[in-house]
């Protein structure tokens, strides 16, 4: 076994999917904690979705770079989700069920009818799958999200206090002269940008289990903040690296085996929890 | 101080937000995650895209091609191997199945096999000339206008929903159709990994191969 995975690390796109893979986990399980206190457990479902609507229309009308329509209508659907709640006529739930299946049947569905690739059920596939998207990376990519991992964690490092008093009490941050809307905003970007970048990893269907598990897991182990954080992103980590070892090693779909990996981290820090009587 | 301090935090805030946009948006030709079926479809075309344009053409009555691309230019599947392959010269030499293979997809997982076929579509200059070996499904298509047969190994991911494949053009001891398998029969090809053009596209072959048990 040992062998075959040195074998496979000698290929350039493995160690750039390792890479990726391992960076988006950090960066999706930072947000995750937050995300899941502030109730908003089903935002990177929803995002992902949008995500794959402006996909779709960026793949009919045959831009270069889908990118430059996919992050802006991601980002401002990250804004408007993360800002109802509040005096709003549909509340946060509904409004995130409604963007989310909204956007994936409108996708789908001006895929269908204007798509001019040869193989639409293969494109739609990996994209609400992953499929193999990780292991097709280039090296400027690999750079890009790099970066962006990096840019993810100074910002939730540089404000963690602020995120901190944003998520478990918005009204009494705000009555500490706290900009809590500045920071959800600031919240809601980078949750995009991950989002987007998550596409690549396990798919536009998948992407929430990035966001959940690890924090989830990481709950039934510690009750502060700081340890919830730390160990949620270790945990991410960990299941990332051993979804795609396996999923190389034995041929398994890259996006369900991390989420499998995700799935069974959160089945052992239950029984933990529990052992520990929390 | 504190006032300070704050106003240094926001405008590293706009920096990395601002920073994170721009490098974002300027992610490479395709930073989506519509897979290696849409990247391959670039400038050169996989033996996946020859047969599923020809399916839907076929579909369409055969009038036109839906792509708008021109699939074949050139005249039966014989005389494309006579194409101006860069490996051609090598070919004889090195083709020996026996022999170890530069390649060889045979021993890797489903997954990993997937993503080095789509390598070889999306980088066909860092393969040329190589010995490839490659299990699969075997495939014909049929250009009903040019009368050409394309011969193909296909391999599908791990989620089943996407294929990747490399025509393939047997050696002339080969005899149609009674040496070739049946359509849909698993098989093991072994060949010289070469481009050759047709309209404007570049597609990937493996010339002189051979079927091995």
């Amino acid at each position: 076994m040992i062998e075959t995975l040195m074998m496979y690390l000698q290929y350039p796109f493995v160690r750039y999917a390792i890479i990726v893979g391992v960076l988006i986990a950090l960066c999706s399980s930072l947000l995750g904690v937050t995300l899941v206190l502030k109730r908003f457990s089903f935002i990177g479902d929803g995002l992902s979705h949008v995500a794959f609507g402006a996909m779709a229309i960026a793949s009919v009308v045959n831009l270069t770079n889908k990118m430059v329509l996919v992050l802006p209508i991601t980002v401002i659907s990250a804004v408007l989700l993360l800002r109802t709640g509040q005096n709003t006529r549909i509340k946060g739930d509904a409004a995130i069920a409604m963007i989310s299946v909204g956007a994936l049947a409108f996708g789908y569905l001006i895929m269908n009818l204007f798509s001019t690739s040869s193989n639409l059920s293969g494109d739609v596939c990996s994209t609400l799958f992953g499929s193999t998207s990780i292991l097709t990376l280039t090296s400027k990519e690999v750079w890009i999200c790099t970066v962006l991992s990096v840019v993810v964690v100074i910002v939730f490092v540089l404000f963690y206090h602020k995120i901190f008093a944003v998520t478990f009490d918005e009204t009494f941050a705000k009555a500490t002269g706290v900009n809590a809307n500045a920071y959800n905003l600031l919240i809601a970007i980078v949750i995009a940008v991950i989002i987007v970048l998550a596409m690549n990893l396990v798919g536009s269907l998948l992407i929430s289990a990035l966001v959940i598990f690890p924090a989830l897991s990481a709950m039934r182990l510690f009750k502060n903040f700081r340890q919830v954080t730390v160990a949620s992103a270790v945990i991410s980590v960990i299941c990332a690296l051993l979804g795609l070892v396996v999923s190389i090693w034995q041929g398994t779909p890259v996006g369900s085996t991390i989420v499998a990996a995700d799935v069974a981290a959160f089945g052992i820090c239950y029984l933990a929890g529990r052992l520990q009587g929390r | 101080m504190t006032g300070t301090k704050r106003i240094m935090k926001k405008a590293v805030c706009v920096l990395l937000c601002a920073g994170m946009m721009a490098v974002t948006a300027g992610c490479g030709n395709n930073p989506d995650g519509a897979g290696a079926a849409n990247r391959s479809a670039g400038k050169t075309a996989g033996v996946e895209e020859v047969l599923q344009a020809g399916i839907e053409k076929n579909n369409a009555g055969g009038a036109e091609n839906p792509d708008g691309t021109e699939q074949t230019t050139g005249g039966e599947s014989a005389s494309r191997a006579e194409d101006t392959g860069k490996a051609a010269d090598i070919t004889a030499a090195k083709m020996d199945p026996a022999l170890t293979p530069d390649v060889d997809l045979t021993k890797l997982s489903s997954t990993m096999v997937y993503s080095e076929v789509f390598n070889m579509m999306s980088k066909p200059d860092d393969y040329l000339g190589k010995t490839v070996k490659m299990d699969g499904q075997y495939t014909v298509y049929h250009d009903d206008i040019t009368g050409a047969d394309y011969y193909a190994c296909i391999i599908q991911d791990a989620t089943a929903c996407c294929a990747q494949g490399i025509e393939f053009i047997l050696k002339e001891d080969y005899a149609y159709p009674d040496d070739y398998p049946q359509e849909g029969e698993e098989i093991v090809v072994v060949g010289v990994y070469d481009t050759y053009m047709e309209g404007e596209y570049q597609y990937c072959t493996l010339r002189d191969a051979v079927l091995v048990d």
